[in-house]
């Protein structure tokens, strides 16, 4: 597998060119990243816990320094000109964190007043959308909500390039839709998104191309469309004897294989039927299917034969993918 | 918009300052209200003639017959305990220029937004170096009401407000070396404790060099902030200009440095 696969049809707007960042006690955050995100585009970057998400994020934003490398936002050094690079920027952290005395309209004040030439009619009209009442203190906020007023924090500019770090994280599935809706309404004005997550599901929804990073490099970028295409489930069979299984070398869209005892478990692309007819014969006590993983799609879309899962349980990512 | 993150410091923090200046306010009207009379005052002198010379060092008191005078008394009775509250309260406010927002992730709100990381640390620095102001201001409102309203106690007024005033150039030079703590230093705990050690130790400088005026720490009693900041001597004569501007000017530098780290360094996560 190459180190990255950017597949990108333009010079993107967003430009990493190996970009690291050691900690200290030499921990790499984030290693090598070359990476291009176009204009107009919504681009999910994928990865488990700690994989270097938010530290990428972080470097964009001049939040932190980068060991080596570079990386520049329409061709603007995110360092040296990050002044004019963040004025374009709206962004919502991982971890909301704002001041728990002050009321949403105060802390919406605040920033506005910092940023300048923010419309106070389009922040109501956000906070409508979102079902948000931002006359409440900030401690008295669940999650969900705190979550709503960092949307309408990082929108309310309606910057050229929103960076949202995992953003519907505590939003129920309603507001979900609602910001997908929002996402596409900001693509269709030919703004872009890069926004993080680990939630297939979202970003199926909503992006047109996916990075996915692990232990801080960047595995591949492809556009979901071609990523889809390469779906598969896992499907674990338990026969009441133990199986012969030659026969299903046969049959269509199966394969990987893996028989222990009365226990197979293969990788099917496609329909269900071809299987099924083919199972007929045998005395089948238990089907479990699964959903592969965002990793597990990536590496079999780049032909890699053993996947995670068939070496290890799945890690908490895996789970929440599914 | 130059001056948002001042104003918007002032309008969260402006009730603070004023608590802690009633709080000392009120216990500098209590000083007023224990004068009784002249009299009293040299019953007191005689009292604190009996302590160990060393006690009365830490209490800041070289001669007994300082605390004879009305504003010996303040001097001794007031203000020398109120320069290290005031400079315990900078090491407070001074962990808020930056190492609070910074340890919650609120900083990282801030630093998203098109402000430089300067206008954002000098911005935060002058709010609080107000703040400071207005607790030395609201204090003084306490010791100006009893100064008046005694009935025998005669204190000129011009040099009780110098000497009110005389508190804030050390205020501001720990704020400075907080500041400088907190964007050096990787947590919150350890610029507090830095800051905190920063204080503690000037005090003792100041204290034992006077005690022991042969020895290598009375040497180093020009490196205590205290030295400069003598509510004894001030009290008496008046603002010593020199001090006050040895003060400001080693805040200035002191910030110049935190501004230079900060610049720098990375916002932790």
């Amino acid at each position: 597998m190459q180190a990255s696969h950017n597949n990108a049809s333009g010079p993107g707007i967003i430009q990493t060119e190996n970009l690291t960042k050691m900690y200290s006690g030499g921990v790499r955050a984030l290693d090598n990243l070359t990476l291009s995100v176009e204009q107009g585009e919504i681009f999910g970057y994928l990865g488990p816990n700690g994989a270097g998400k938010t530290t990428t994020i972080r470097l964009l934003l001049d939040l932190i320094r980068p060991t080596s490398g570079s990386a520049s936002i329409w061709g603007l050094d995110v360092n040296r000109n990050s002044l004019e690079v963040r004025r374009r920027i709206g962004y919502l952290p991982g971890e909301l964190s704002l001041w728990d005395g002050q009321t949403a309209t105060q802390v919406v004040r605040y920033l506005r007043n910092l940023r300048g030439g923010v419309d106070m009619t389009y922040v109501h009209s956000l906070a409508e959308r979102l079902q948000f009442d931002m006359t409440k203190k900030i401690r008295s906020y669940s999650q969900g909500n705190k979550r709503k007023l960092g949307l309408i924090l990082a929108m309310m500019s309606k910057p050229d390039l929103l960076i949202l770090d995992e953003p519907t994280s505590g939003l129920d599935p309603l507001m979900q839709q609602t910001f997908y809706q929002m996402m596409r309404e900001v693509r269709s004005e030919g703004r872009t998104v890069f926004l993080s997550s680990h939630i297939l599901g979202e970003v199926q929804a909503i992006c047109d191309r996916v990075g996915i990073l692990r232990g801080g490099q960047l595995r591949s970028v492809q556009r979901v469309a071609d990523l889809m295409q390469a779906d598969f489930r896992w499907v674990t069979l338990t026969f009441r004897e133990p199986a012969e299984v030659a026969w299903l070398a046969a049959v269509p869209e199966v394969g990987s294989v893996t028989v222990d005892g009365r226990v197979v478990r293969l990788q099917l692309t496609g329909d269900f039927d071809p299987l099924l007819r083919a199972i007929g014969d045998h005395y089948v006590e238990n089907i479990k299917v699964q959903e592969p993983s965002l990793e597990e799609i990536f590496l079999s879309f780049y032909g890699d034969g053993e996947t995670e899962s068939q070496r290890e349980p799945a890690t908490p990512m895996q789970m929440e993918a599914r | 918009m130059t001056g948002v993150i001042l104003l918007e410091t002032l309008r969260r923090e402006w009730r603070q300052p004023i608590y802690w200046g009633l709080g000392l306010g009120v216990l500098g009207l209590m000083m007023f209200i224990f004068i009784p009379d002249v009299d009293a005052l040299q019953q007191y002198a005689d009292l604190i003639e009996t302590l160990p010379p060393a006690l009365m060092q830490m209490f800041g008191v070289e001669d007994a017959s300082e605390v004879a005078t009305p504003a010996g008394f303040l001097a001794f009775g007031y203000y020398a305990s109120v320069t290290l509250i005031v400079a315990a309260y900078a090491v407070y406010t001074g962990l808020k220029i930056t190492a609070n927002e910074e340890e919650n992730g609120s900083l990282d709100m801030i630093m998203s937004q098109p402000v430089t990381r300067t206008r954002v640390l000098l911005e935060k620095f002058a709010a609080y170096s107000v703040i400071c102001a207005l607790l030395i201001l609201v204090s003084h409102l306490g010791l100006e009401f009893g100064r008046i309203t005694s009935p025998v106690i005669a204190i000129d007024g011009g040099l009780m407000l110098q000497t009110s005033l005389n508190l804030l150039p050390a205020m501001l030079l720990v704020l400075a070396v907080t500041a400088l703590a907190a964007v050096s230093l990787p947590r919150r705990g350890w610029a507090a404790g830095v800051a905190a050690a920063f204080v503690g130790l000037s005090y003792f400088i100041d204290f034992l060099g006077s005690e022991a005026s042969e020895t290598v720490i009375a040497a180093l009693r020009p490196v205590s902030f205290f030295t400069y900041a003598d509510s004894g001597a001030v009290i008496q004569t008046g603002l010593v200009p020199a001090n006050v501007l040895l003060l400001v000017v080693a805040a200035a530098l002191i910030m110049a440095g935190a501004l230079w780290f900060f610049r720098r360094r990375d916002l932790s996560l």
